[in-house]
């Protein structure tokens, strides 16, 4: 029996956390997780390579469960390949940055901070690799689980736990949809293989198919943040220690994404459905829409640095499930296939990008309140200088976030515009969409030049303490991914071939590669021509700056340095700091409404829920109770006079006769 | 041939920018019954300030090349604009480019004034993104309702479009609303909140000066000229004269009129506060979406 080395991946991992569970130091706990990890990730990278570039699916059985219709089986096609590449590359950089950044946890034990993380990566491998909704859901749980306990690992912080608790209740109330779900179809087709449950939607009814739609969409969006269902997501991503909410906001809350492109995408029956999946497509676009606009302008108001991160996250997932849904709802046209393949492209393109810089920005974040103690950005200013490398990694992630060329968040936001407004000749709404698109990535920029400027640039600040310089290894992680930023960035065609052969079509269908690796969309099949050369147009740009220094530079002027005009006034740097909170007021007062935040349940809740488990408050002991009162009611007729007992023992011999007397006759 | 137009375009951008912006301060002399400076006289400062002592308030890289980066962005938003000389294809970007070039030069304005650590600038700052989000989303509602009509995302197939098939309601009333933001779109009066000279010493710009100063404000009148080419070019692209010296000339008579008009309505207007421009701004989003919704019924 061949092992693929995806399974050796999986072992390493588990055997990892089992190897750095009783670790006593954080430092030699932190490095055996990262050489764990890093082996598992060469190994998972070689198979999912073999996935993605080859367009095969790598297989191998391991338990069959013939009883149960089920199969412990590794089924990594290309799609899985991608995410499996994406979970560990971004899991191993927030390890090794975790190394580093962990040593501010110095009081807590190692011990439920890294084998819970090997636990999570494992989990999050094992859900994007197989073909079985049994084991899907045994891993997604194994994921959801390690990912609480991570979240909830700063104990003493009861806003932390509340956080993990609703995170724990809103996700399970999800997957629990997804349990109906593989139940019902286990029922009717008698297997839990993706591909007969395929067959088992083909034969239901619509309206029943379209429940059954409707619990899994409800589980997936839930897990990827989006607006209504996404609401654990702004609380639980700023409780976790930052290389976990690197990983959370980076990849996990994707494979919400994942799992509406397996089941929408890859499920739904190829005939007869097309005005369904146009349905699905465009319930997908709106509710990714409303989580885009709603996120960036929540982001908009937030002071609080991760958690500016987290509404952010749910903004771009709003991006992601509105390419996504444009991608579904023409899935199954005939004529419009270019533009299908270019929503999902601009999904799948998306993805990457985001898992990219926002695991960079949540690092980012991290190292400022490694490095002064907060999350306050009212609190913070300045560390440009004390941080240079972390400040430029920050402005890479910045640029990539809100979009700005030629970083790759502007790529896979070209793909967006482009579909939504092709999709807008097919379907009158995408069109509307796209303006909100592109008036969410203004907010975006807004949300996000307020993180960098008012940490990193300005004034420092007086009210925190002196920030430290972080640890190299929180550098390193940050370098490599704003690196790739600008990589992708730069040549994005090469990105979007690969993902194109996820999808399962040529990508010469839609783009030719331009002359220097450019973007080039071919008026085919529904898509509007359109183009993005990102060297060529650098190049110009480069040709530009060169020509503005020249101009700058031309009178020769001599350079002074000189304090800064206050109005003729002189003041210390904390005087006259720009702070946070003042920053877009006047538009947030416009917007103040827009995100109904629902408190998170106070434990007294937990409390009650606890009770129904406590079967001594409300079964056995009211029971002891009342047989105590029983037997204290009888004790009393012991009074110790024997002639009160003789009196009860003839009364009992007359009951007992006239019993008999009954009985006999 | 692509590359000579953008050469044409860079030249009209750098060298013709200051001259409209004399044009304009000379109009408005005269609505003011004053005499005036010469019309080279944006020239003459940016020239003088070239050569003025250059006054750092911070060591900050970010502030020393954000000027630079500010006027390249606009630059190249220059290059790819159709001013007249453009053929129908060949450049290299489209109309997602093209906001998101003049996004990186405001994004690198906002930035430097973070970075100078001026809570003026700041707030100038703040102010430039709050106009940005209200002013953006109408120029971009008119660029769809012309990507719809043309089904293309390419500016010069926007033109052509409109050049082949004659004004129509939908592609008439998203230039109208382009018109009705073009005020703000280039931070003139009432618009003019980022700066705002007599309440927050020009914003952004108060720590820059000498050659830092010359390069932000050609850069920003770079960015008026490139915004009034596209709503001419695009909204009112006729006539379209054959050989390309007359098609450029022909489109900067129509810029000097929008430049006219605007000069007109600074002079004669009062500062908004940010709030009340954002309710103008909504309006005129209405106008741009009703707009789109033409476009798209086919209008």
């Amino acid at each position: 029996m061949a092992y693929t080395n995806l399974e050796l991946a999986f072992v390493l991992l588990l055997l990892g956390a089992v190897l750095s569970g009783p670790m006593r130091s954080w430092r030699s706990a932190g490095w055996t997780a990262a050489v764990f990890v890093g082996l598992s990730t060469v190994l998972a990278w070689s198979d999912g390579l073999k996935a993605l570039l080859g367009r095969e699916t790598v297989r191998a059985f391991i338990v069959p469960l013939p009883t149960f219709g089920s199969e412990l089986a590794v089924s990594l096609d290309p799609l899985g390949g991608g995410f499996v590449m994406l979970i560990t590359g971004v899991s191993l950089l927030a390890t090794i940055y975790s190394i580093g950044y962990m040593g501010s946890y110095r009081h807590e034990s190692p011990r439920r901070f890294y084998s819970l993380l090997q636990l999570f990566i494992a989990g999050m491998i094992g859900v994007v690799s197989v073909a079985d909704w049994l084991f899907f859901i045994v891993f997604w749980e194994l994921m959801t689980l390690a990912s609480y306990f991570l979240v909830t690992f700063e104990r003493g912080d009861p806003k932390a736990v509340r956080a993990g608790f609703k995170y724990f209740i809103m996700t399970h109330v999800a997957t629990a949809g997804l349990l109906v779900t593989a139940v019902v179809l286990w029922r009717s087709t008698g297997s839990f293989a993706f591909e007969a449950h395929k067959s088992g939607l083909a034969l239901m009814t619509v309206s029943f198919r379209s429940l059954l739609l409707a619990l899994y969409l409800l589980a997936f969006a839930t897990k990827a943040g989006i607006f209504p269902m996404g609401d654990w997501l702004p609380d639980a991503h700023p409780a976790a220690p930052s290389g976990v909410s690197a990983i959370l906001s980076g990849v996990m809350i994707k494979l919400g994404a994942y799992g509406v492109l397996r089941v929408f995408w890859g499920m739904l029956p190829d005939i007869g459905t097309r005005g369904e999946v146009m349905t699905w497509g465009a319930v997908i676009v709106f509710l990714g829409t409303l989580s885009a606009f709603v996120g960036g302008l929540a982001a908009m108001k937030e002071n609080d640095s991760k958690r500016l991160l987290a509404f952010s996250s749910i903004s771009q997932t709003g991006y992601i499930f509105l390419a996504l849904g444009i991608g579904i709802a023409f899935a199954k046209s005939d004529t419009l296939s270019s533009l299908a393949l270019l929503g999902l492209l601009g999904a799948g393109f998306h993805i990457l990008n985001d898992a990219i810089y926002k695991s960079l920005l949540f690092m980012n974040a991290g190292s400022i309140l490694y490095s002064t103690g907060t999350r306050d950005l009212n609190k913070v200013g300045g560390l440009a200088s004390v941080m240079p490398l972390v400040a430029a990694a920050g402005l890479v992630g910045v640029a990539s976030l809100s979009g700005l060329p030629p970083t790759n968040g502007f790529a896979s936001k070209w793909l967006i515009y482009q579909s939504s407004i092709s999709g807008g000749l097919h379907f009158a709404p995408f069109v509307a969409v796209a303006v909100v698109a592109f008036f969410v990535s203004l907010s975006t920029l807004a949300y996000s030049l307020k993180y960098f400027d008012t940490a990193f640039l300005g004034k420092p600040a007086a009210e925190t303490r002196r920030p430290v310089p972080v640890p190299g290894t929180m550098t390193l992680a940050q370098g490599v991914l704003a690196l790739a930023c600008i990589a992708i960035g730069l040549a994005p065609v090469w990105a979007v071939n690969v993902i194109a052969s996820v999808f399962g079509a040529l990508p010469a269908e839609t783009f030719k590669v331009g002359r220097v690796g450019g973007l080039a969309a071919i008026p085919a099949g529904g898509a509007v021509p359109a183009l993005w050369s990102p060297v060529t147009l650098f190049g110009a740009f480069l040709l530009c700056f060169f020509i503005a220094e020249m101009i700058r530079r031309c009178g020769r002027a001599s350079v002074r340095t000189v304090p800064g005009w206050y109005g003729g006034e002189e003041h210390a740097d904390d005087e006259v700091r720009f702070r946070a909170q003042g920053v877009y007021s006047p538009f947030n007062e416009a917007f103040a409404k827009v995100y109904p935040h629902v408190p998170i349940p106070r434990l007294p809740s937990l409390g009650k829920l606890k009770s129904v488990f406590n079967l001594d408050s409300w079964l056995y002991g009211p029971l002891l109770r009342g047989g105590g009162k029983m037997v204290d009611k009888v004790s009393r007729s012991h009074v110790g006079v024997p002639q009160l007992y003789m009196i009860w023992q003839v009364a009992g011999m007359i009951i007992v006769l006239a019993l008999l007397f009954v009985l006999i006759r | 041939m692509s590359v000579g137009t953008m050469v044409v375009n860079g030249a009209v951008a750098l060298l013709l920018a200051p001259m409209f912006d004399g044009i304009a301060r000379k109009i408005r002399a005269i609505i003011h019954s004053r005499k005036g400076p010469p019309i080279t006289q944006p020239y003459i400062d940016i020239l003088k300030l070239l050569g003025k002592e250059d006054l750092r308030c911070t060591a900050s890289v970010v502030f020393r090349f954000a000027p630079t980066i500010a006027l390249a962005s606009f630059l190249v938003v220059a290059l790819l604009t159709p001013m007249g000389a453009s053929p129908s294809t060949g450049v290299p970007g489209d109309m997602v480019t093209w906001i998101y070039f003049l996004t990186l030069g405001a994004s690198a304005i906002i930035i430097l004034a973070a970075a100078s650590g001026n809570p003026f600038a700041q707030s100038g700052a703040a102010r430039e993104i709050m106009m940005l989000l209200s002013v953006e989303p109408i120029v971009v509602a008119a660029l769809i309702t012309a990507a719809v009509k043309s089904e293309s995302m390419r500016l010069t197939d926007m033109m052509a479009w409109n050049l082949a098939n004659g004004p129509s309601v939908s592609m008439v009333s998203a230039g109208i609303a382009f018109l009705l933001a073009l005020q703000a779109a280039m931070g003139k009066l009432p618009f003019d909140i980022p700066e705002a000279e007599s309440e927050i010493v020009d914003g952004p710009l108060v720590e820059l000066s000498g050659p830092n100063l010359a390069t932000v404000k050609l850069a920003l009148l770079i960015r008026q000229l490139v915004y009034c080419f596209l709503l001419v070019q695009i909204f009112v692209p006729w006539p379209a004269l054959s050989p390309w010296p007359l098609s450029v000339i022909a489109a900067l008579v129509k810029v000097l009129i929008l430049f006219g008009l605007a000069a007109v309505i600074e002079a004669v207007s009062p500062r908004l506060r940010i709030d009340q421009s954002m309710v103008y701004m909504s309006r005129v989003l209405f106008v741009a979406l009703a707009a789109l919704t033409f476009a798209v019924i086919g209008v």
